[in-house]
């Protein structure tokens, strides 16, 4: 095999992997958003969170 | 861009970076409370703690940490921080995260400086899996938020300040992360963004996607006379022609200043000659001349 053709399979590979990356991790976020109550999860998260101050 | 243009832009950027998300100015008015609006489930992936009376937003490895106390995954989260991190890898960290403007202002003070020792870049993967994912889980407490030190710059000590009924829960917990606040805060001073690059859990998983990310750092081999003025202005301390998209890179931009034009943002799409590794241009000129 060439290195140009090497080449173009290396940049191939990547733009492959970036796809599945962004599409998967897009998946994931509206998984995510349909199936918890991420806002409860969250703010009762940050109003719990005595660790951050100190005092937990 | 020149270096002075570049440097000043990020400059800016990291000041907005710093005050958007805590701009909510009546936290710190009449009686000192926290917001919890609809912005605050949003969690940008910069360390800027929740707990702060100023917040707008929510930190990501706080909310994270939350999800694995009550045994759930946090999809929502993760897919986020994934989704920033194959566009544009660690570019908020360079760019908006105040606890690395901070470090970067801290970094100034004239002092002898020193170099990290390479093992400890990798400490920042032991701080993620133990203390966001595993000691939660296990220990239902907040392993990562009761060390960090953003967290006692802007929650602990703010709100210890505001509230005096606070002021008598005072115990070993606070003291231990003054002093952990106190050591980060000197190291930084004399090592280039040392807890960005060993200890900050949100570095360590954008970091993992610098790799494969939208936006991208590119080496002109052609151009490049590897004369180190990309290592000396870097902000993490990177040989950037020997790794553009190395997983410590927080993509400042600040190499793209280049006096060769050596460095030079591209994208993931791009199939240009420039050759990102230069290994590949040895075996490529090597193999031209054959």
């Amino acid at each position: 095999m060439t290195l140009e053709k090497k080449k173009k399979l290396s940049w191939a590979k990547k733009n492959i992997l970036w796809s599945i990356i962004t599409v998967g991790s897009v998946a994931i976020t509206l998984f995510g958003i349909y199936s918890q109550d991420v806002r409860e999860v969250i703010l009762n998260g940050v109003i719990l969170c005595l660790s951050c101050i100190g005092i937990g | 861009m020149s270096f002075r243009a570049t440097f000043r832009l990020r400059t800016i950027v990291q000041i907005l970076g710093f005050i958007i998300p805590n701009s909510y100015i009546s936290g710190w008015l009449t009686k000192p409370h926290l917001y919890t609006g609809s912005a605050k489930a949003f969690a940008p992936p910069i360390l800027n703690c929740y707990a702060c009376p100023s917040a707008f937003t929510s930190c990501p490895i706080g909310s994270i940490q939350h999800f694995m106390v009550i045994k759930a995954i946090p999809y929502y989260l993760l897919g986020v921080m994934i989704f920033i991190a194959a566009s544009i890898g660690r570019f908020t960290c360079g760019w908006i995260c105040p606890f690395g403007f901070l470090q970067d202002l801290l970094y100034k003070v004239r002092t002898p400086k020193l170099h990290l020792p390479k093992f400890l870049h990798y400490g920042r993967y032991l701080f993620l899996v133990m203390t966001v994912f595993l000691l939660p889980y296990l220990l239902s407490n907040t392993a990562f938020c009761q060390i960090c030190p953003q967290g006692t710059l802007s929650a602990g000590i703010t709100q210890v300040l505001l509230n005096p009924e606070l002021r008598e829960l005072i115990g070993a917990l606070f003291w231990r992360k003054i002093i952990i606040l106190v050591i980060v805060i000197t190291s930084v001073i004399f090592i280039k963004r040392v807890f960005c690059r060993s200890v900050c859990p949100i570095g360590a998983l954008l970091g993992l996607f610098n790799r494969v990310s939208l936006l991208r750092l590119a080496v002109d081999y052609e151009k490049c006379t590897k004369c180190g003025f990309c290592k000396k202005i870097c902000p993490v301390d990177i040989n950037v022609y020997e790794n553009p998209n190395s997983a410590d890179c927080v993509r400042c931009g600040l190499c793209t200043s280049c006096p060769m034009g050596a460095v030079k943002f591209t994208t993931i799409f791009a199939n240009e000659p420039i050759v990102e590794n230069a290994d590949v241009t040895i075996h490529y000129n090597q193999t031209t001349k054959e």
